[in-house]
């Protein structure tokens, strides 16, 4: 028989820890690649390795975070989130393509943006869009519950 | 699937919050359980028997039988 998981007392508590390690984690990483940029003229294979690794160990670092949290929720508590992670996501993934469609297409000419803005732009308008979705998802169906 | 776990709640005089302490789940879970839009999965079924010293059956029944 699976070990049972102990339910956290104080989910929301363990939830903001949960943030501050994904924050701190995301801090850290990103000293790492500004101290590169700053201290380096042009890019290199070393100064690319260093800024790997470092998001590697911070997307670690979340993950653990993010599984200690998740041993820590009932099985509605999971079972809300897993339903917002597919449905919320795909349809905000669905707002985003609009969006992102929108802009590549019918926007006219948008000038001569850098590379890594527009890498950016995409990232966060795809990143924002699910985040939304899964809020609103994860809401509505404990709503509906209650 | 309906469900007569608000009754077997209050007959006991407990509260949600016992409950759910009881059986390891949020009070919120245990909310959710007793107005029947969440199903338990079979462990808490079980586990939900066993504290209230009940058969599965005379706890839930299938709406669709």
């Amino acid at each position: 028989m699976a070990r049972e998981a102990r339910v956290s007392e104080q989910p929301l508590r363990r939830y903001g820890a949960v943030m501050g390690v994904c924050v701190l984690a995301g801090m850290a990483a990103g000293a790492v690649a500004g101290v590169v940029s700053a201290t380096s003229d042009e890019a290199s294979l070393g100064g690319a390795a260093l800024i790997a690794a470092a998001v590697a160990l911070a997307m670690a670092a979340a993950l653990w975070a993010c599984f200690r949290w998740w041993k820590g929720l009932d099985e509605a508590a999971q079972e809300a989130h897993k339903w917002a992670w597919w449905w919320g996501s795909t349809v905000g993934l669905c707002f985003a393509g609009v969006i992102l469609m929108t802009l590549l297409y019918g926007a006219g000419d948008l000038g001569e943006a850098p590379i890594k803005s527009i890498l950016m732009l995409g990232t966060a308008i795809v990143t924002g869009c699910q985040m939304v979705g899964y809020s609103v998802a994860w809401a509505a169906w404990w709503f509906r519950r209650r | 699937m309906n469900n007569h776990l608000r009754t077997l709640r209050a007959d006991r005089g407990w509260s949600q919050a016992d409950l759910a302490a009881a059986l390891g789940v949020s009070r919120q879970t245990v909310n959710a359980l007793e107005t029947g839009r969440y199903d338990p999965s079979l462990p808490l079924a079980f586990k939900i028997a066993r504290v209230f010293e009940q058969p599965i059956e005379a706890i839930f029944s299938d709406t669709g039988a």
